[in-house]
């Protein structure tokens, strides 16, 4: 034990770091803040700590931490795309959309390669009404995407949903599409799919994807909101003893609220 | 404002503790008090807090009268309308046939009935009529708005009451978002049911919400209209609920309602969610003699519009029209479902707020919003027309209620729109095409005087209209009872069909546009239907 405790005030700021990154990566939180709370200590203004720091701080629910380092880390080093990209990020979730932007184009600037800084300014720009500059960055982000991943359904997806809020089915539609190209088992693709196919009056093959939807892994959509779709197709499609099924998991599903 | 003379300005007594109460204040009705034909404005009040007295005339209620030249004089003392307690909403009808409109004031604390004697004054007669919005061994909860409609077509206006939470000043607890105190989530406490009037014909009012199955439906209620929406010849009502489901009330024909919400998709939005149902309006978007209902709603939420398909069943419309991109960043309480500018098809104004007064604080939302208005292009697609409807668009504030009516009888629809702690907007209609119109100023006989639930359809050059007359729209408040259609350029109306609540069938030929018309109720009942 007393070897342990030697070890540890021996190990510099870039070992505890490294000890939290990994922490972080295996979700060991509590672990995670110590380690980078010591490197910190011991190097108050290292750029990359503090950016963990501040994600550390974004789960705990302490938005004002998580702003106070990275707006620290950004100052240390304007060229970390990382920090410029996280405190966009922290901005997009506060709902501080006008400020997300500036440091979500220079992250993009520092990291044209990157998709993340375009897809969130897309996001942005969605949150600010900005439909043209939206639907501008959601294209980049799809350019910029590798062929099949997860984080390109993503993208796919909410370019997608933007497209359907517009009124904008059919481009909706391909886009869905395509996400589950990128990734056939992204839950969230093939609800926006089935969705997409029931304003199309396409209610067979919306039913097969929300009942696909329904065996995939739960994300952002729930299985209530599946429930809900499916009791509605159901009963176009005049199968009411399945409509009325799904309507009863519907009913029987946590409902959600936004308020 | 300034020019009008309205100098009222809507007190909510906010506290440190943020009661909820505070931020749900300030109704707007639009009614002739007197008959000469010009809209006079009422606005409701809050009162102090905790003591919830309208301890000075800063709370009092308003009544303003329309002067006829753009101006307006306070006449709330000598009417007798300053009221008691704390105001939430307003309801305007006729309730006895006499010909003159009586008010229906819905709040926190009391409701009060006010009967119009017909000479400037109105007479509290809340105790004698029984309408006191107190349940049976349940006490008086919290009514946000209520609305006058002729449930059983007897010819007499019944009124529902519209409650929202389980709540009391002195149980109140504290909500904290970041530790920062904020109005608390209508999740932290339970709803209340919604009451039935029925009007017995004699100035008193029998509770029928066990026997109607009104109060077995226990929401939280933000919004009332009223609608035919399966054209059975009963008026069915919907209420739009706070983070809750709605309720679409089926008028069954016997003195009982059933909610069919669920089943004709107006429960929840398309994306299985409730929304912050806000205030609501109940009409023929599609020129298709169905009407259709909107909601207003909180970010996040979007306003749903709900497409009435003809078979009992609505679909959720609000992404196919493009209101969801339009509507998803912003909150709104008042709405209304008029055709501003008088092309033949109805279009959707929004009073935009937040519902904290502290939303920056708490979420980085702005407080003040502005108004909005989407235009309605056919074909069940909208536009966001607000940046070019006028000032009266650009100024955000902390917008509440909005009544509905022409103000100066030009043939353009004005709104008036409530601000918390504000002077309320009034949106003088000037739209400058040369669009024609008609306005219908129903008169019952055997009906309800006020010919509220009446059906009407019109026929012109560029096609066919639908329109339900009602004054219950929007947010705690309550809009002209007359009937407005735009008529584009048609200056003819070829032909207007009236389908009363009792059944009496009614048909004018040739009508000349731009005119207020009066139709007095002549014929006998027919069996009931549709208009074909």
């Amino acid at each position: 034990m007393i070897w342990l405790l030697a070890f540890q005030l021996a190990a510099g700021p870039a070992q505890h770091y490294e000890n939290a990154r990994q922490d972080f990566a295996q979700q060991r939180f509590s672990e995670a803040v110590s380690e980078v709370d010591a490197a910190l200590h011991d190097s108050p203004y290292m750029v990359p700590a503090l950016v963990l720091k501040a994600r550390l701080a974004t789960f705990a629910h302490r938005p004002d931490v998580a702003k106070s380092c990275l707006i620290t880390a950004v100052t240390v080093d304007p060229a970390s795309e990382e920090a410029q990209f996280y405190l966009g990020l922290l901005y997009y979730m506060q709902n501080d959309f006008k400020l997300a932007i500036s440091p979500l184009q220079t992250a993009h600037t520092l990291s044209p390669r990157s998709p993340l800084p375009v897809f969130y300014l897309a996001m942005t720009q969605e949150a600010l009404g900005d439909e043209t500059q939206a639907l501008e960055f959601y294209q980049q982000a799809e350019n910029l995407s590798p062929e099949k991943a997860p984080q390109s359904a993503e993208i796919f997806v909410a370019h997608g949903r933007f497209l359907l809020s517009l009124g904008r089915t059919e481009e909706s539609i391909d886009k869905d599409r395509r996400a589950i190209e990128a990734d056939p088992n992204s839950r969230d693709a093939h609800y926006e799919l089935a969705k997409g196919l029931d304003h199309e009056g396409d209610f067979k093959n919306a039913a097969a994807e929300g009942e696909r939807a329904l065996t995939l892994p739960e994300l952002d959509t729930s299985d209530a909101q599946i429930h809900f779709l499916l009791a509605n197709l159901y009963r176009k499609l005049n199968q009411p003893d399945l409509a009325k099924a799904h309507l009863e998991k519907f009913q029987a599903a946590h409902q959600t609220t936004n308020r | 404002m300034d020019g009008s003379k309205i100098d009222f300005v809507l007190k909510n007594s906010v506290s440190p503790e943020r009661y909820s109460i505070e931020t749900m204040t300030g109704g707007v009705a639009l009614f002739d008090y007197n008959n000469d034909g010009l809209l006079d404005i009422f606005f409701t009040n809050g009162a102090d807090i905790p003591s919830l007295k309208k301890s000075g005339p800063s709370f009092y209620n308003r009544l303003y009268h329309n002067n006829g030249d753009g101006t307006f004089r306070d006449i709330t003392e000598r009417a007798g309308l300053a009221g008691a307690g704390y105001s939430m909403g307003v309801a305007t009808g006729d309730y006895d046939n006499d010909g003159f409109v009586d008010l229906y004031v819905a709040g926190f604390d009391r409701n009060q009935l006010f009967h119009n004697n017909g000479d400037g004054t109105f007479t509290d007669v809340t105790g004698k009529a029984g309408v006191s919005g107190v349940i049976p061994e349940g006490g008086k909860p919290w009514a946000i708005t209520a609305g006058w409609f002729d449930y059983n077509n007897d010819g007499l206006l019944d009124l529902l009451v519209v409650n929202y939470l389980d709540y009391s000043i002195s149980t109140a607890h504290i909500c904290k978002t970041d530790n920062i105190v904020d109005y608390c989530s209508p999740n932290e406490y339970r709803g209340t049911p919604n009451i039935l009037y029925r009007n017995n014909g004699d100035g008193t009012f029998t509770d029928v919400s066990r026997q109607s199955h009104i109060s077995q439906y226990v929401g939280k209620g933000m919004g009332v209209a009223f609608a035919d929406y399966d054209d059975d010849g009963f008026t069915d009502i919907f209420v739009s609920n706070d983070s809750f489901p709605n309720f679409l009330l089926h008028n069954n024909g016997d003195g009982t309602f059933t909610d069919v919400a669920l089943a004709a998709g107006v429960a929840y939005s398309e994306n299985g969610k409730t929304v912050a149902g806000m205030g609501t309006d109940f009409r023929d978007i599609g020129n298709d003699g169905r009407p259709d209902i909107f909601q207003t709603a909180m970010y996040g939420d979007s306003f749903p519009l709900y497409r009435n398909l003809r078979n009992g069943q609505f679909e959720d419309a609000t992404d196919t029209t493009g209101l969801t991109a339009m509507t998803n960043r912003f909150t709104a309480w008042g709405t209304g479902i008029f055709d501003f500018d008088n092309d033949g098809n109805k279009d959707i104004f929004a009073a935009g707020s937040a519902i904290l007064d502290n939303s920056m604080e708490v979420n980085r939302k702005p407080y003040p919003l502005p108004n909005f208005l989407y235009r309605n292009l056919g074909n069940w697609v909208f536009k966001d027309v607000s940046a070019q409807a006028g000032a009266g668009f650009f100024a955000p504030a902390a917008h509440r209620g909005a009544a509905f009516g022409d103000l100066d009888n030009d043939g353009k629809i004005d709104i008036v729109v409530t601000v918390l702690n504000g002077k309320p907007q009034l949106l003088m209609n000037r739209s400058s095409n040369h669009n024609h119109w008609i306005i219908l100023k129903l008169v019952g006989v055997a009906d309800n005087r006020d010919g509220l639930g009446t059906k009407v359809k019109i026929m012109t050059a560029n096609g066919v209209q639908y329109n339900e007359a009602t004054t219950a729209v929007g947010y705690n408040s309550s809009s002209d009872k007359r009937v407005y259609f735009g008529l584009g350029s048609a200056t003819v109306v070829d032909r207007i069909e009236l389908a009363w609540p009792m059944g009496v069938k009614q048909v004018l030929n040739s009508v000349a546009a731009d005119q207020i018309l009066t139709i007095v109720e002549s014929g006998r009942p027919e069996p009931r239907g549709r208009l074909q």
